[in-house]
């Protein structure tokens, strides 16, 4: 299961398409607000094998969501990939600072973000 | 030895000679004195004795008692002048002993003889004992007589030749004293010429040459007395004469000099005045106590008083009270210590304004130093002062309209990156459904579809890279330059090869000069060459042998780096234009491009403090000139 948190509802439909191009069989469930995707971890979710975290979201941040995973006990070992359409250099050195365990910007062609997706599927699943 | 010393014992000599001469003269006279005095003794001897022999005979013929009495008496007389004769030697003793002894004989035989006749006289005269006896008796007296002359007569004798001898003596020790005296003078003489009359003669024609205006003569005369001492002291006061007529010489010259100065000072007055005058500034002067003693008119015009209100210390006459205290206290205060005075007061005018006089003034001084006057200027800096408080102003609002500037260039920054950002966002749902809807109904698509969708695609693209470019103009602008030594020539070369490797096709040729350095950000330095350095390649692209150039010029001491081609140009008028974002020389067919690479070079070179400028011709080529701070 790929857990993904980002506030626009299109841009997971769009990452799950992307996911799915990859022809590999993937679950996906999601959140649009950092408070109930921490939510939905600790309480029931069961662990995802990956989660993919968008970091500009209204109320509480991508980085702040971050901490919050890496100070539980529970969720600190989760794999969390960090996939923003930022071009910020800082905005990367901060996610992975804050303890994120990949980077990605998300491309504007969808053939390019399934490929990219690969590598990061390879990688952390 | 010393002259009076020398006279002292010349005097005494004398003295003692004359003295001695004195004794001897005093002790001769006193021993012819009793001389004479014997030798009358031994004359009235003599003639005592034939008196007595004379008596005797008297008595013998006829013995009476007269004669007899008259001996007796004459004997007596006789016996009391021996008596009281001073003897003077051991034979006048024995004579006059004898003398005397003879006499008493002689008057004891008397006695006999007369006590014979006494008792005679009665006897007859005829007795021949008594005849025998008395004719015995007689001439035993006249030979006892005969003896006493014979004394007297020796003594007598003796005196002469005792007075012969005292006067021979006396008469030789005259002519000796007078030679000796004669000496003495003589050696007097000498003295007084040797010792006095010779060094007065030096002395007086040491004090001519003196006189005549010789005052470094010194005698020199060493001697151990009183002319020495005399020529010391002469020397002593030649030395000080001599020093009090240099110091008199060297006052003469100081009167001389300080009449010269407070002429010229006068001089220097009248000229200061003559000036005030003249000159459209208020003008002053101030007498050593910082008394105001002369104020140009147009100074008496502006605050509207006369000198005699305004000389003195009149002058802070119409300021306000406040201010005439503390003014006074430093003007005092430069006075007293020489500084140059410095102040700004303000006077009512009689126009009705207050009027702003800065006062400056320096001390004169004269040749030792010390304060005669003050002189100096006033000057209305009212219209300055005004100026001054409207140029704060202006810098003030100038300050806060760049702060203001500042602020919402800062806004629209953080304006445009966040719109930059999330324009992605939207963009990328277009790009993406715009694919999955070419997926979804690809067999129903023909040639116009497809073409509609790639047109879609190619907007989609255009539009992602302006919204790059945006961002990456805001962030160029936001970004703090690290300056540190960068090798631009080695930048450009790295620019370049990548060039050169994306499209390995075309044939350019690239000078770069070696070893261009500059203190400069790194990163941004690479984005801003980049630029350029790209336009170069790419406007060069339709040339047919391009040629790219990185070098430097120097102008006005300042290095200016430049990045020319030869490829497409641009028309010089549009120059200014072309560092504007987005702005595009050329049309989008011709070249492609967003029209944001200049403006990022614009940013980054105007964020080192530099500038930037471009040359071109069309169809010829370009160059973009830079400069760094």
């Amino acid at each position: 299961m790929i857990f993904i948190v980002d506030d626009s509802p299109i841009d997971i439909e769009l990452t799950t398409i992307a996911l799915e191009a990859t022809g590999r069989e993937i679950v996906v469930r999601s959140a649009t607000d950092g408070k109930s995707a921490l939510a939905m971890l600790r309480n029931g979710l069961g662990a995802p094998a990956l989660i993919l975290l968008d970091l500009k979201m209204p109320g509480m941040s991508g980085i702040e969501v971050l901490r919050e995973i890496r100070s539980d006990d529970r969720l600190r070992e989760l794999p969390v990939v960090v996939i923003t359409s930022s071009a910020l250099e800082s905005d990367r050195t901060e996610a992975i600072a804050a303890g994120a365990s990949d980077y990605m910007q998300k491309p504007l062609a969808l053939a390019q973000f399934s490929n990219d997706l690969e590598s990061i599927l390879r990688r952390w699943l | 030895m010393k002259i009076t010393t020398a006279l002292k014992i010349n005097s005494l000599l004398t003295a003692v000679v004359v003295i001695i001469m004195g004794i001897i003269f005093t002790v001769s006279f006193v021993l012819r004195q009793n001389t004479m005095k014997m030798d009358a003794v031994a004359m009235g001897i003599v003639t005592g004795a034939f008196e007595l022999n004379a008596l005797n005979n008297s008595y013998l013929s006829r013995p009476e008692d007269r004669p007899l009495e008259q001996w007796k008496l004459k004997q007596m007389e006789l016996q009391q002048r021996i008596k009281n004769s001073s003897i003077q030697n051991n034979e006048q003793r024995v004579l006059l002993k004898r003398i005397d002894d003879n006499l008493t004989a002689m008057g004891k035989l008397f006695q006999r003889i007369a006590s014979s006749y006494e008792s005679g006289r009665t006897l007859p005269r005829s007795s021949n004992e008594n005849r025998l006896a008395a004719q015995q008796l007689v001439r035993l007296m006249s030979l006892y007589s005969l003896d006493l002359v014979r004394d007297a007569s020796q003594l007598a004798e003796e005196n002469h030749k005792k007075v012969a001898a005292v006067d021979r003596i006396i008469w030789l020790f005259i002519p000796a004293s007078a030679l000796v005296m004669v000496g003495i003078a003589m050696w007097f003489s000498a003295v007084l010429i040797r010792r006095i009359g010779k060094p007065f003669a030096q002395l007086s024609a040491g004090a001519e040459i003196i006189g005549s205006g010789n005052l470094d003569y010194r005698f020199g005369i060493r001697s151990n007395d009183e002319v020495g001492d005399l020529a010391s002291a002469f020397d002593s006061m030649t030395t000080r004469l001599k020093q009090i007529t240099v110091s008199r010489d060297e006052l003469a010259g100081e009167i001389e000099e300080r009449k010269r100065t407070e002429e010229a000072l006068r001089g220097s007055e009248e000229r200061f005045r003559l000036m005030g005058d003249t000159i459209p500034y208020g003008a002053w002067m101030a007498d050593g106590e910082g008394r105001n003693i002369y104020i140009s008119s147009l100074f008496l015009e502006l605050v509207g008083m006369t000198f005699e209100q305004v000389k003195e210390f009149g002058w802070t006459g119409k300021m306000t009270p406040e201010d005439v205290e503390p003014m006074m206290r430093r003007w005092m205060e430069c006075v007293r210590t020489g500084r140059d005075w410095e102040g700004e007061m303000r006077f009512p005018s009689p126009d009705g304004r207050w009027h702003t006089i800065l006062s400056r003034g320096k001390p004169v001084r004269n040749a030792q130093g010390q304060i005669k006057a003050w002189v100096g200027i006033n000057l209305d800096i009212t219209d300055r002062k005004r100026a001054e408080v409207e140029i704060r102003r202006l810098n003030d609002k100038l300050i806060e309209r760049n702060e203001q500037l500042e602020f919402s260039n800062k806004e629209m920054e953080s304006f445009i990156y966040s719109v930059s950002h999330d324009l992605r966002a939207p963009l990328r749902h277009i790009a993406g459904f715009a694919d999955l809807l070419e997926k979804n109904i690809a067999d129903k698509l023909d040639d116009k579809g497809k073409r509609y969708f790639s047109l879609i695609h190619d907007g989609s693209e255009k539009m992602s890279r302006l919204i790059d470019d945006l961002l990456n103009l805001s962030r160029i602008s936001r970004q703090e330059i690290r300056r540190t030594e960068v090798n631009m020539s080695a930048i450009a070369a790295s620019i370049i090869k990548e060039l050169r490797e994306a499209q390995p096709n075309r044939n350019v040729e690239v000078y770069i000069r070696e070893g261009v350095t500059a203190i400069a950000d790194r990163g941004l330095i690479e984005i801003a060459l980049s630029n350029l350095l790209g336009n170069a390649w790419k406007f060069t692209t339709k040339t047919k042998f391009a040629h790219i150039e990185f070098d430097t010029i120097e102008k006005d001491g300042k290095v200016i780096y430049y990045v020319r081609d030869n490829g497409a140009g641009f028309d010089q008028q549009y120059a200014g234009k072309m560092f504007w974002p987005f702005h595009r020389l050329h049309s989008e067919g011709v070249f492609e491009g967003t029209g944001i690479g200049l403006a990022i070079v614009e940013r980054v070179i105007r964020g080192h403090g530099g500038k930037v400028w471009a040359e071109g011709t069309e169809g010829k080529g370009a160059t973009i000139y830079f400069s760094l701070a």
